[in-house]
Order: C-alpha cells, then sequence, then structure tokens
C-alpha cells in the first residue's frame, strides 16, 4: 500500500484556501464595504460610555461576555456592567436590556463581543454597540480603571476612580 | 462482524468524529453566510475560520493517535495489511490544521488591533492574564506536534532511537490542546462537545497506557 500523498497535499491545499478564504475576501473589501458594519452597530468611545452611565444620560448597559473567570481578573466597574458568557447569551434571560438605550457587550479585543453583539441582534436587541478600538482594552486605552484580582481594586474603588477620570476629561474627548 | 461491515464502522466513526464539532460550530455561528457579507468589523470573519481550524485540529490529532497505537488492530478489521501509510499521510492536513488555528487567530488579531500580535499568539506571556495562561498550553501543544511531526521525518535517519521518543509528543500535546481548548474554544466550553474531546482525551491517556504496559510485559 502506497502513501497517497498527492492525495494529502490536495485535500490541505483545498482545506486552506477554504478556510482563508472570508480572510482574504474582508482584505479585499472597498473602503466603503470596511466601514458597512457601522450601519447596524454602533461604534462608542468608551469616554462617551463612561460619561453617559455616570450621567444618567439613557441606559447604557455593558455586557461582559467573557468566562467567570475572566470577568473576576479583571473588568468595567458599575452598576450597569453585566456578565453573560457569550455561551450563555442565545437563551439568556434578555429583561435588563429590553429598555436599554445601548448594550455594549465587551470582551478582550471584541472578537467574542461582536459575536454577542449579533447574537443579541438576532434576539430583537438592536441597540447594540461596540467599543472604538474594541474591548476592554479600549477601555483601559483610554486611562479608565478596571476592578478585580489582577490589580488588587473593587467595584466601589474603581467607580471612585472612574468618576474623577470621566469629570476631569476635556470636552472634547468624550463628543459624539 | 465482517470485514466489510468493519469498514463502514471505522469510515463512519471518523467521518462522525470529525462532523460533530464542526455541526456545533456551524449551528452556533449560523448564519455562516453572515461572515461573507460587510457586516462584521475587520478581523471577525477570520477569526471565525479560526474556530473550525481548531476542531480539525483536535479531531485529527486524536485520530492520528488512534492510528499510531491500534493501527495494526484497526488494518486486521479493515482487512487491510498496513494502515502505516494512511497515518502518514493524514500526517499532512493534521500539521495543515495545527499550523492553520494560530495562524488565523494571529491574523485575526494582528487585523483587530491594528499591529502584530505574533509574539502574544506564538508565545503568550503565561502570567498576564487568564486569557494568556490557557493560550500557552496552546502555543506549547502546536510545539510539540510540530517537533513531533520532524522527528518522524528526519528522526529514524539523524536520531534512530530517540525519535520515537521525541514522535511520543504527540500525546503530550493532545493533552496540551485539550487543557488549552476546555478554556478557550469556544464550542467546547458548551457541555455536549466538551464531555466529548474530554472523552476523547481519556481514551487517548488510556491506550496510551495500555500501550505502555504491554510493551513492559
Amino acid at each position: 500500500m502506497r502513501v497517497p500523498w498527492v492525495s494529502a497535499l490536495a485535500a490541505t491545499l483545498a482545506g486552506a484556501v477554504l478556510f482563508a478564504l472570508p480572510g482574504i475576501r474582508e482584505q479585499f473589501r472597498s473602503p466603503g464595504q470596511k466601514e458597512a458594519w457601522r450601519r447596524d452597530c454602533y461604534v462608542v468611545k468608551p469616554e462617551e460610555a463612561a460619561r453617559r452611565i455616570l450621567q444618567g444620560q439613557g441606559k447604557v448597559v455593558l455586557l461582559d461576555v467573557r468566562e467567570k473567570e475572566e470577568y473576576d481578573e479583571f473588568h468595567i466597574p458599575g452598576p450597569l456592567c453585566l456578565r453573560i458568557t457569550l455561551r450563555d447569551l442565545p437563551t439568556a434571560d434578555l429583561t435588563p436590556f429590553q429598555d436599554a438605550d445601548l448594550v455594549i457587550p465587551y470582551c478582550l479585543k471584541d472578537l467574542r463581543g461582536f459575536e454577542g453583539a449579533k447574537i443579541l441582534r438576532q434576539r430583537g436587541i438592536l441597540n447594540v454597540g461596540v467599543f472604538e478600538k474594541f474591548g476592554i482594552y479600549s477601555w483601559e486605552n483610554a486611562g479608565f480603571p478596571t476592578a478585580g484580582t489582577a490589580n488588587g481594586k473593587s467595584d466601589e474603588q474603581a467607580m471612585q476612580e472612574l468618576r474623577e477620570k470621566v469629570a476631569a476629561l476635556p470636552a472634547s474627548s468624550i463628543a459624539p | 462482524m465482517t470485514v466489510r461491515a468493519w469498514r463502514w464502522t471505522l469510515a463512519g466513526s471518523t467521518l462522525l468524529l470529525l462532523a460533530l464539532p464542526l455541526a456545533v460550530f456551524w449551528v452556533k455561528t449560523a448564519p455562516l453566510s453572515f461572515y461573507f457579507g460587510d457586516s462584521f468589523p475587520p478581523g471577525q470573519a477570520i477569526y471565525i475560520m479560526m474556530r473550525p481550524a481548531g476542531h480539525l485540529a483536535y479531531v485529527l490529532l486524536f485520530l492520528q493517535i488512534v492510528l499510531g497505537l491500534h493501527g495494526k488492530d484497526l488494518a486486521r478489521l479493515a482487512g487491510v495489511p498496513t494502515l502505516l501509510p494512511l497515518h502518514k499521510a493524514m500526517a499532512i492536513p493534521t500539521l495543515g490544521a495545527v499550523f492553520a488555528h494560530p495562524l488565523l487567530f494571529w491574523w485575526a488579531a494582528s487585523v483587530r488591533t491594528g499591529h502584530n500580535t505574533f509574539l502574544n499568539t506564538f508565545w503568550p506571556d503565561p502570567m498576564r492574564n487568564y486569557w494568556t495562561w490557557y493560550f500557552f498550553f496552546g502555543a506549547l501543544a502546536f510545539y510539540g506536534v510540530v517537533l513531533a511531526v520532524l522527528a518522524a521525518l528526519v528522526g529514524p535517519r539523524l536520531l534512530p532511537r530517540a525519535w520515537r521518543v521525541i514522535h511520543g509528543l504527540t500525546y503530550v500535546s493532545f493533552g496540551l490542546a485539550w487543557y488549552h481548548s476546555r478554556a478557550t474554544g469556544a464550542e467546547v466550553r458548551d457541555q455536549g462537545l466538551g464531555v466529548l474531546y474530554t472523552a476523547m482525551a481519556l481514551m487517548a491517556a488510556g491506550m496510551l497506557l495500555r500501550r505502555l504496559v504491554s510493551r513492559r510485559d
């Protein structure tokens, strides 16, 4: 019995093309096509989300779709930051989001966060958004605090710090 | 059971094992046509394809372990002289899937963040956070498989005695891949597929143990 090298190589190459196809197509989208997703999903600066939450401008809900261990490690503080893992989202109770003006599901860089936004839209929650520059990393890059075991900050401490940071923001940085 | 029935059973089980995780992925990600449109941010379609690549890598690795440890038994059941050529040929798609999984993640994360995430993908700092801890074991599994395949390719000439030991890194890698998938796999974290993957890992461990014990005897 001979080793079917050619068949194995052909199958592997065909698989490689199949797996790379969506990515290759994505890379060759026109600038207009690349921005088209913003029609269905709000893109919100972390500064804007924080300001709206703290100043009570509409109901903005942050939704952490990561695992519990990740959440415990570090998360965005605040009473309007909920946690439902991505795998629970298709069957989760969406009552807290029904009257929300904006729901922002997030993870680290929103690869899962955007999947969360997609599921929410499929389930009828249309006011969904993602952080500009994506995920909790964009929140941290904006200089905002997180709470959790990684830095030892409690939600209350991080909230206090967040209030001070938002109060110190120049008006231009939170323009929509 | 006749040889013909055994052949159908073996082929059917293999196809089922390959199809099950992909079916779970399909259902959880539906509709897949979404990722051929324009309504997603940069890197999302690449990230989505990274997931089935991981499933394929895991299942193919498992099949390679079964063929490696029980190739002679399966060949006898299927009525063929040997399945070694199949084991050798399947190394190519297995290695392809093992490479595709991190490469697609590297691509997706780089496109998404706008900076090169090569180090975070291929040598993540395990102490940075929960995610990178499990990534690190995925990376170790990747290098283990690469070394195991290299050992089989050039080992018999360069290291006539040691190459089998290095080739045995496949088992270690499979265990590490299971550990990696349990925490990071979007579909594996679900009960059903999680149980299946754990059962596969236990089966592989059992088969290896049986082989080691029978050799000692």
